[in-house]
């Protein structure tokens, strides 16, 4: 049986991408002020200077409907060939109700589709990644959305307040107009109990330091080495690198121990200037990384979800991502647009201060 | 709470959420919210819009004794939006941080966010707000 040649209808990849990230901001320094920590000594030893706050009328959803919006201006496609949406985050507004039929009844994908929300700590977005690219792989849909998104909340005083951000990133995937192709994906996933958050509890708690080696380094690293290892590349072979970012530490160790320079890692560092965006952090850096990268170039993305697993993928860049790039505002904007809170509106819009 | 808020929000959706209004087939005038029967040429026949959400500042006001349910989000901001297409709406005004910078005529993009919290129990109300370009 002859082959088929026409390789635009078996390569799956990227079509478009969208991030949103609130423009409200506190700084490390207010936040160890207001614990009688010291400041200069946190933010450097975390790598993160300011981290992202949502307004007090956002949450999960609206994040996740600004980002997929955004993904639409760039992938250029009917919202009715959308046949999934997946929403991973650990922050869905409802415990029972789904996020993702929100988002696409905002986008106007409804009703000939399947959704869901997910949920796998900082990496359910890239879980919803995977599902898309599984069902499109098997035209069983035309297009599906991966979103990532959170407004992670961490315990007043305890070391996560200093990095739980806020924001979102959305992915078009499926076949046709590629701006990135899919050249592997690989998962590393255990029962590692470094992280969780019990139903009703407010606040997660996590293992102190078990949250290092056993955990983040371990299935980061094995993912990322376990994908070069499935599509025969060399750590040299990869151009651009964006893993998931916990703070600002983190991923610049473990690509160091992938043997990749942190030269190729840095565009996707996030964390420093909005915090540890959860179940959005490896992908805005995916993203990032789009907003700059050239035709041609390979980019690994793995994420890292506590208790606990990773996903890593491999991108190649099409000459195509010079003709969306500009559709819809880069991942600076965002960044850049910001307004500072001091620690008392903060509490406010993290719901810290009791109302009744 | 007396409103059926699970109804109304079902029945508004599409309105608050993409913005679909309506334009006659006729004279092209545009209608947010949707309507029955064009008011300037009295035909039926309209076609589905839907608004890009872009427009300007006509008029806004501020409300420090919120209503209840809103305590958190006080002082309020409301204003008169005209749409890119010509059509007046009446907005919730969101990311003011500095209302000397509500100018009349400055532009704003609608967006998507929370409207209202049915109390910690109660459904969760999603639409457009009106967010200043500045």
């Amino acid at each position: 049986m002859e082959q088929n040649k026409d390789t635009s209808l078996t390569k799956v990849g990227i079509l478009g991408y969208g991030v949103y990230i609130p423009k409200y901001r506190i700084s490390v320094n207010e936040i160890a002020n207001t614990w009688s920590d010291d400041g200069p000594l946190m933010s450097k030893s975390i790598n993160v200077t300011e981290k992202a706050v949502p307004a007090l009328d956002e949450d999960t959803i609206t994040i996740s409907v600004m980002a997929v919006r955004n993904s639409l201006l760039r992938a250029n496609i009917s919202p009715v060939d959308i046949g999934a949406i997946y929403v991973g985050s650990e922050s869905h507004p409802y415990a029972v109700k789904p996020s993702a039929v929100t988002v696409a009844e905002a986008i106007g994908a409804t009703p000939v589709m399947t959704a869901s929300d997910l949920e796998f700590a900082c990496k359910a977005g890239t879980a919803g990644m995977q599902m898309c690219f599984g069902l499109a792989k098997s035209d069983e849909i035309k297009y599906g959305i991966a979103i990532g998104t959170d407004t992670a909340q961490g315990r007043p005083g305890d070391q996560l307040e200093y990095t739980a951000g806020a924001g979102g990133c959305a992915f078009v995937l499926g076949k046709g107009k590629l701006i990135a192709e899919l050249e592997g994906m690989y998962s590393y996933t255990s029962d590692t109990p470094d992280f969780w958050r019990r139903e009703g509890a407010t606040y997660p708690s996590h293992a102190g330091r078990f949250t290092g080696e056993p955990s983040y380094f371990k299935h980061t690293l094995s993912a990322a080495q376990g994908l070069m290892q499935k599509i025969g590349i060399k750590a040299s072979d990869v151009d651009r690198l964006s893993l998931h970012q916990p703070n600002g530490r983190f991923p610049i160790s473990a690509a160091k121990k992938l043997g990749i320079p942190y030269e190729k890692l840095e565009d996707a560092l996030c964390v420093v200037k909005v915090g540890n965006t959860y179940s959005a952090a490896s992908m805005i850096g995916l993203a990032r990384h789009l907003d700059k990268a050239k035709p041609g170039e390979r980019i690994m993305c793995v994420s890292y979800g506590s208790g606990a697993g990773s996903d890593a993928f491999s991108f190649v860049v099409t000459d195509e991502i010079e003709e969306v790039r500009n559709n819809a505002p880069d991942t600076d904007y965002y960044i850049n647009k910001k307004e500072m809170l001091n620690y008392a509106i903060y509490a406010k819009h993290r719901r810290k201060i009791k109302m009744d | 709470m007396s409103r059926n808020l699970v109804a109304e929000n079902w029945r508004l959706e599409r309105s608050r959420y993409l913005l679909v209004g309506n334009k006659c087939t006729e004279c092209e005038k545009y209608y947010f919210p949707n309507v029955q029967i064009c008011t300037d040429c009295n035909i039926s026949k309209l076609d589905e819009y839907v608004f890009s959400g872009k427009g300007k500042l006509i008029e806004w006001t501020k409300i420090y004794e919120v209503a209840k349910g809103f305590e958190l989000f006080a002082p309020l901001y409301y204003g008169i939006i005209e749409l890119e297409e010509g059509v007046r709406v009446a907005a919730q005004i969101t990311e003011v941080t500095d209302d000397t910078k509500l100018i009349p005529g400055i532009k704003t993009q609608m967006v998507f966010r929370k409207l209202f919290e049915d109390g910690s129990q109660g459904v969760l109300t999603y639409g457009f707000k009106a967010e200043p370009q500045i």
